[in-house]
């Protein structure tokens, strides 16, 4: 296929813990500047898909090349951005905003090299992407005294820092409030129009209609369904009670997956 | 004021109490971020064997302490730990009892600490080994503290863990047994994590709460010792001691700053809060806070107020700010 590069290509792969894949048999092409919403219900293995993708689930079978170069290559690791799943990121000890997403930036710094000779430029790009999430007022501030929304930022602000050709995000607006959500989305859609690869792990696709070009379904431990969001929304408008002979397994267990959102559509 | 100073072992005793002032709480920062504050405590105990072998055999107790520090390898689960830990002390009682100079004082003394111990040979020893633990751990700091930090995102973008986490160890272990001779292997863990935790009442940030905690260990350490020549204390629990007297003032000094968070400003908003904005309502005394995150937002004027975290079922509210009108 002509179009945009391949940045991450997924064949046959399988992921999971202790020699038991949880995903398997994934085939996956994403290109550059693909926003893809990686959707399915609890348990399906979402997280360990991408997780898998971030070496930091096993890889059990198959092949996954990010730039062309396997996965277990660190040169890779760094380019690969990653936005956990956290509510917090307060620790036991203080640290402000930015000293968090200057974490970011020790990509680009070797550890046997403890003299900083980019400081400066690492401290233009953490105030670059503290700007991008609406942070840029709180960079001394200490990250426990942030709201939740706020801490999501700085997750997303540290992941940025390390100017990442391909961003996984985990459930980024997952119990944010609504206002936070509102200005998540406009986060993601700045991201995306600025033409960032994004692979974003959501329960709730509405936060984030009209960013995202693509909708993966993962359900019972492999791709059950990979198309546009208005195909996804036709496959499944939000209830899953349409009918699909293809996509039978699938179905029972978006029955599952509207259970556990329940009270987000009506 | 001066006149400590003209005994051998008491100037042994101060530089050692400084070397220590300063390492043992920069280590015990991320020892502390790790919420494994009681570890230094364990190490201590281990050490102990180590100690008593060298008793037995002759060689230095330093080094063989060291050596069964650091073989101790990464943390296990909480029972091994623990197996390992008593085992540690068990033995190194049992020893030192069998060995020719296995005398309580003795035994006392690497425990808890004396100001009469440290010999000239072991300060070379300990300053030797006290500059190379500030070193790798200043120069390591970044890739510590982020380890720490978040050890799933710091393997995500292809750090080094597992190497750091053996350096953690290590630096632990060497801290531990520098620190034996001036504060004692029960101590030990106290001059690493007070000053931290003193140093967390009133810091924001981590590279200002790790140099608070230095200078705070420093104090504790040499007047400690200082303290311990006149008072004729031992110095391991005088330093300790101190060291927690720091820490209560600090946290009486945290209560006096201001800026709580009443009256701070929130958060930037994307909407009015307001009846069906979707955050939860809750009244609080005459007016209406809404639920943002988990703490409180009340409008006042052109901005709101965070009002505290969700405490939705306090019942006074003293507080007369923040109204709307």
């Amino acid at each position: 296929m002509s179009g945009p590069e391949i940045v991450l290509s997924l064949r046959g792969a399988g992921f999971g813990y202790d020699g038991e894949a949880i995903v398997a048999g994934i085939d996956l092409d994403i290109h550059r500047g693909e926003v893809v919403a990686v959707v399915g219900p609890n348990g399906a293995g979402k997280s360990t898909l991408v997780k898998g993708i971030l070496g930091l689930t096993e890889q059990l079978g198959g092949e996954v090349r990010a730039y062309g170069v396997a996965l277990d290559d660190p040169s890779i690791r760094g380019r690969i951005g990653y936005v956990p799943q956290r509510h917090t990121l307060a620790t036991s000890v203080r640290a402000t905003v930015a000293e968090i997403v200057a974490i970011g930036r020790l990509r680009f710094r070797p550890w046997w090299q403890p003299w900083h000779r980019d400081a400066a430029k690492d401290r233009q790009a953490v105030a670059r992407a503290l700007d991008l999430v609406d942070l840029g007022d709180r960079a001394g501030a200490d990250v426990s005294q942030l709201s939740g929304g706020q801490q999501r930022r700085v997750l997303i602000a540290r992941a940025l820092a390390s100017q990442p050709d391909l961003l996984v995000m985990d459930e980024p607006t997952a119990g944010v409030d609504q206002g936070n959500q509102a200005v998540l989305g406009q986060v993601l859609a700045r991201l995306a129009s600025a033409g960032s690869t994004l692979i974003i792990v959501t329960h709730e696709i509405d936060a984030l209609a009209g960013v995202v070009t693509r909708v993966v379904l993962v359900a019972d431990g492999g791709i059950a369904f990979d198309g546009t969001p208005q195909a996804y929304a036709a496959h499944d408008p939000h209830g899953g009670h349409a009918h699909h002979p293809g996509f039978g397994r699938a179905r029972s267990v978006t029955g599952l997956h509207d259970a556990t959102a329940g009270g987000h559509h009506d | 004021m001066i006149e400590l100073l003209d005994y051998g072992f008491m100037r042994n005793a101060l530089v050692a109490s400084l070397l220590i002032g300063a390492c043992a709480p920069l280590v015990g920062i991320f020892l502390v971020q790790r919420r494994l504050s009681l570890i230094g405590d364990g190490i201590g105990h281990v050490a102990l064997a180590g100690v008593a072998v060298g008793l037995l055999t002759g060689t230095s107790p330093v080094w063989t302490a060291l050596l069964t520090a650091a073989a101790r390898g990464r943390p296990g689960g909480d029972v091994a730990l623990a197996l390992m830990f008593y085992g540690g002390i068990a033995a190194g009682v049992v020893l030192i009892g069998r060995s020719p100079q296995g005398t309580s004082a003795n035994l006392t003394s690497y425990l808890f600490g004396s100001i009469t111990a440290t010999t000239a040979d072991d300060l070379i020893a300990f300053t030797v080994l006290t500059v190379l633990v500030v070193a790798v751990t200043v120069a390591l700091r970044p890739w510590l503290f982020a380890v720490a930090q978040d050890e799933e995102y710091a393997r995500a973008s292809g750090l080094p863990v597992l190497g750091l986490n053996v350096a953690l160890s290590v630096l632990t272990a060497v801290t531990v047994v520098v620190s034996m001779r001036v504060v004692g292997l029960l101590l030990v863990s106290a001059l690493m994590i007070i000053p931290n935790a003193a140093a967390q009442q009133v810091s924001r940030s981590f590279a200002g709460a790790m140099q608070l905690a230095v200078l705070l260990g420093v104090v504790a350490s040499v007047g400690g010792v200082a303290t311990s020549f006149y008072a004729e204390t031992p110095s391991g629990g005088t330093i300790v001691l101190l060291a927690l007297a720091l820490y209560l003032v600090a946290q009486v000094g945290a209560r006096w700053r201001p800026a709580s968070r009443h009256g701070t400003r929130a958060e930037r908003h994307t909407h009015e809060h307001g009846p069906g904005c979707g955050h939860e309502a809750i009244p609080h005394g005459d007016h209406v806070d809404y639920l943002h995150d988990g703490h409180r937002h009340a409008p006042h004027d052109d901005h709101y107020d965070e009002h505290a975290e969700d405490h939705r079922h306090e019942p006074e509210h003293e507080h007369e700010r923040g109204r709307v009108r």
